[in-house]
């Protein structure tokens, strides 16, 4: 009687039934029998459960951009302080505590010398000087001293003033008043509160020098021409301008732009960028979304159209386009995306394609995966010995990975190269029992499913060392069937090393024929950005192939490193969540009402009664099923949040 | 009819609580704890739609086929038992293909309703297939790469097993996983980056009197990247709660001539030091970060400067 395979069908899903798994089961069956030495008995029953697939994890979420401005005056809120040590680390007066009734602040008596050498300060540590230090102590000090001072020199007498400070900030009194200023003893409201010093782009950051007339503004910052803030400001802008842009920019989009125009913006290494940086830093620029998209904060907005303006002035008094490039260097631009694209084994390029033929499938190792003397040296002398191609490598998520690697790369040192669509977990069985135990097993499997690899594959190694172990192994059974059909990997059970081994090689083996195989045949591998390729952000493309539409490997490990940037939206939901009872759906109900702390404090501020606060959030609704919050939660959030004393 | 027997056994099932050992390694403590604290107390429409997804209550609605075949077998006495202690219906007839155990989802309760108009709305979840290799390969090595084609190719999983008692566990372990299967689904379509399991989500007990809100907010202040125990301790010991910390920025603005110094307000606190290092402080980024998140009314705002 003869077994007839079929394929079968994910969860929840209907799937065309594929006949090709026929024809192999039939291939096989031809080739004779004999046991296949599993087991002593000969009795051999094989079955074969399906999975889902389709699982992938969810695209990183966008959310609409609402480009706001941190305003951190809130208007109305009691005047009462708080106590103790905070006062004095800040060096200014505590208060009596007077309900409703505003008392007056103490002036800075030098705001100017305050301001200035805080801009040096950060402006020292954002290029990682050790020079903050200095100005820091320099600042501590300053703000300490409650009279007046009216030179650099006389600022001597503080502790930390040493020479060479007090000339610099003589230098810049002298500019400052030559701009025709009041005196630096002035109280600070006649200021405007984005001004800032101008940069020392381009020169030596311990003496800034003023780069330029300004255009309008007394002392503010004013980036200097042809240096990398500039020029990333002016792009902000104009695409700001673009009634059909998006009012944002990438940062691959900002280099390109950049690099067109001005080539000294070329940054040393493609992942920081220390104009970005420091833009940043000032709130010029906002950083929002993951993938992260720059724009303009409106004190952004303000310079970028006072250097536009400027920008014009230029061209018509000098007589010569602005930034444009000269006949010479239109022709280097694309030596500068060239450039920029090189730099991380050519992963900065927007596209890289790999045709047939030009490149060659890599088992990726997992530098951890070799922790431990022993095990490193028998995995990947196995590995030698059955002639794998492969690499060892810092993963930041999984532990196997395999890439197409260019054979014939323009820069020997960086080849270009793109993450196959499958990535593997190992766990011994010990480790799988006490990430159980500690909560880990959900969290990487979470990381797994958003690395934006399709097929994931779980590898249990030490089957046959089911007892001794911190749980029963019914319940480990369990996991890793939850695993299979919950979470949709692919699960490979072996009993040691060597077969661990043995599996990843054969893997790699029909990796390769598959790339090489008739049914990708004349088909080129291309990069592609985050997001999978249904994404309806990526517009009306015919969706590729997603054999051949991959990922760099450089966007996929960096794109899993652990404690990325996190959003407001993020911060608030895991905060919710320290409540005990509030779990991952309510908060997500939470910050789906308001979804920053300012707008659950401005709306318990508008609140007319305590029980109001109280019940502010109870009815609130919660997950797919809709349930209230409940006035419980309700009301220990409004504790929480309404609280003007310390906490218990 | 085979019904009769496996839905007697069934039923009777119902009277003695099998221990759910799925409990232990998968489940969504945090939705229980959350009932047992009063979430749903006063919404007995939310409770009663909650228990239906409850993994006791999809068991009724999962069908388990299995063909005749299958149990004709010798030693399929262990897999027969297996079957009476799922709690699932299941029908044991000729099936297509041969020698399937096929799971599907339906609709209305089987139980209640007569097969005909259940079967109708049957959505397929997991179909098994039972082979013996040795019927059509010849040694590990042709097994072992086998196995990969199928993965490779065809997306199928092969499970290997050396005992009908092995087969068993397996069985009933994949009822249990596709009865759990709705509510873990609906859990992922969530829309946060980061995982909502794992030990810092557990979240502290609150007392009616508010005792344990400084906890939280201790918590709370260490969900930010980088931030250590003793940094929490020292934000926390200097603003004893969000709203004083809250506060703290309009008062100290006006005094402050830039957004910078705005930010850096919590930068000078000092930070407890472990013994033989430098004294510390809390810094300017962390400050920044902390004094941004709390006025911000951009939800979407990315905190860390860099990536």
């Amino acid at each position: 009687m003869r077994r007839v395979q079929k394929p079968g069908r994910g969860p929840g899903e209907v799937r065309q039934r594929r006949r090709n798994v026929v024809e192999t089961a039939l291939l096989l069956a031809t080739s004779g029998s004999a046991g296949a030495g599993r087991a002593a008995a000969g009795f051999l029953p094989v079955s074969i459960p399906l999975g889902p697939r389709d699982q992938r994890g969810p695209a990183l979420t966008t959310v609409p951009s609402q480009v706001f401005s941190p305003d951190p005056r809130t208007i109305g809120v009691p005047a009462s302080r708080a106590r103790g040590s905070r006062g004095s680390a800040l060096g200014l007066m505590a208060a009596p505590v007077r309900l409703g009734r505003k008392r007056p602040l103490p002036v800075c008596p030098n705001p100017l010398f305050v301001r200035w050498l805080t801009e040096w300060r950060d402006e020292a540590a954002s290029r990682g000087r050790r020079t903050r230090f200095v100005f820091q102590k320099a600042l501590r000090s300053l703000r300490r001293y409650p009279l007046p001072l009216q030179s650099g020199r006389e600022a001597k007498i503080l502790q930390h003033f040493g020479d060479g400070l007090c000339r610099m900030l003589d230098e810049r009194l002298q500019q400052h008043l030559a701009s025709d200023k009041p005196a630096p003893g002035s109280p600070p409201g006649e200021m405007r509160p984005a001004q800032k010093g101008p940069s020392a782009q381009v020169q030596d950051s311990s003496m800034p020098v003023l780069a330029q007339p300004q255009a309008g503004g007394s002392g503010g910052y004013w980036p200097a021409r042809h240096s990398g803030a500039r020029a990333v400001l002016l792009e902000l802008y104009q695409e700001h301008l673009n009634p059909a842009g998006h009012s944002f920019l990438t940062k691959e989009e900002l280099l390109q732009r950049c690099a067109q125009k001005a080539l000294k913006v070329v940054p040393g290494s493609a992942r920081t960028w220390p104009a970005l940086r420091s833009l940043l830093h000032r709130n010029l620029v906002l950083r929002t979304h993951q993938p992260a998209r720059y724009s303009l904060t409106p004190e952004g907005l303000e310079l970028a159209q006072k250097l536009a303006e400027s920008e014009s002035l230029n061209l018509l008094n000098v007589g010569t386009g602005p930034e444009k490039p000269s006949g010479e260097e239109s022709a280097v631009p694309g030596a500068a995306s060239a450039e920029l694209g090189a730099s991380e084994g050519g992963d900065q390029q927007p596209l890289l394609e790999l045709g047939p033929g030009e490149y060659r499938v890599l088992l990726c190792v997992d530098v951890g995966e070799t922790r431990g003397a022993g095990y490193r040296q028998e995995l990947l002398r196995e590995l030698q010995r059955m002639h794998v191609a492969h690499t060892v490598r810092k993963l930041h998520v999984g532990d196997f990975v395999w890439v197409a690697q260019e054979t014939r790369p323009r820069d020997p040192a960086r080849p270009g190269e793109l993450v196959l669509d499958r990535i593997v977990e190992r766990k011994r069985l010990d480790d799988l029992c006490s990430s159980i135990i500690d909560g880990r097993f959900r969290e990487q499997k979470f990381r797994l499913k958003r690395c934006g690899l399709g097929h994931r594959v779980y590898l249990v190694e030490e089957h046959s060392s089911v007892h001794n172990l911190s749980l029963p192994e019914s319940t480990l059974l369990q996991a890793v069937t939850n695993t299979q059909v919950i979470d949709g990997f692919f699960v490979k059970r072996t009993v040691d090393i060597k077969e661990s081994a043995a599996y990843l090689a054969l893997l790699t083996r029909g990796l390769e024929r598959l790339y090489q195989s008739p049914l990708l045949q004349g088909h080129t591998l291309r990069s592609r950005p985050w997001g999978t390729p249904g994404d309806p952000e990526s517009g009306a493309r015919p969706s590729p192939n997603p054999l051949c539409s991959l990922l760099t490997f450089s966007d996929f490990n960096t794109g899993a490193i652990k404690n990325k940037a996190q959003s407001v939206r993020e911060v608030f939901a895991r905060q919710l969540m320290q409540v005990r009872g509030v779990s991952g759906e309510k908060a997500a109900a939470l910050v789906d009402r308001y979804s920053t702390p300012a707008s659950l404090l401005a709306a318990y501020d508008a609140c007319a009664t305590p029980k109001e606060q109280e019940m502010l959030l109870s009815t609130i609704k919660c997950g797919r099923l809709q349930r209230n919050l409940g006035p419980v939660l309700s009301r220990t959030l409004s504790q929480l949040y309404c609280t003007y004393s310390p906490l218990t | 009819m085979a019904e009769a027997g496996p839905r007697r056994a069934a039923r009777s099932r119902r009277g003695l609580r099998r221990p759910q050992t799925w409990e232990v390694s998968d489940s969504d403590s945090e939705d229980r704890s959350a009932a047992e604290a009063g979430a749903g107390v006063r919404d007995p429409a939310g409770q009663r739609r909650a228990a239906a997804w409850r993994p006791e209550q999809a068991l009724r609605h999962l069908v388990l086929r299995v063909d005749l075949a299958v149990l004709e077998d010798t030693g399929a006495d262990v897999l027969m038992e297996a079957l009476g202690t799922l709690g699932c219906e299941c029908h044991i007839e000729p099936q297509r293909p041969a020698r399937s155990l096929r799971w599907s989802r339906v609709r209305h309760d089987p139980r209640s309703v007569p097969p005909e108009v259940w079967a109708a709305e049957e959505q397929e979840l997991l179909l098994l297939l039972l082979l013996e290799p040795e019927e059509f390969l010849q040694g590990t090595a042709q097994l072992n790469q086998a196995l990969v084609l199928l993965q490779l190719y065809a997306d199928l999983d092969v499970l290997l097993v050396a005992s009908w008692q092995e087969l068993s566990q397996h069985v009933c372990a994949y009822t249990k996983a596709l009865a759990q299967l709705p509510s873990k689904q609906c859990w992922d379509s969530q829309a946060f980056s980061f995982c909502t399991a794992g030990r810092w989500a557990a979240g502290q007990l609150v007392a009616r009197d508010g005792s344990g809100l400084r906890g939280v907010w201790w918590r709370q202040i260490r969900q930010f990247n980088r931030v250590s125990s003793a940094v929490a301790d020292a934000i926390v010991t200097a603003f004893p709660s969000p709203r004083l910390l809250q506060q703290a920025s309009p008062q100290a603005l006006l005094a402050c001539s830039t957004e910078e110094e705005r930010l850096g307000l919590l930068a000078d606190l000092p930070v407890e030091a472990s013994k033989g290092r430098q004294p510390r402080r809390v810094g300017p980024d962390l400050s920044r970060r902390i004094c941004l998140f709390l006025t911000t009314t951009n939800p979407d705002l990315l905190l860390d400067l860099g990536s």
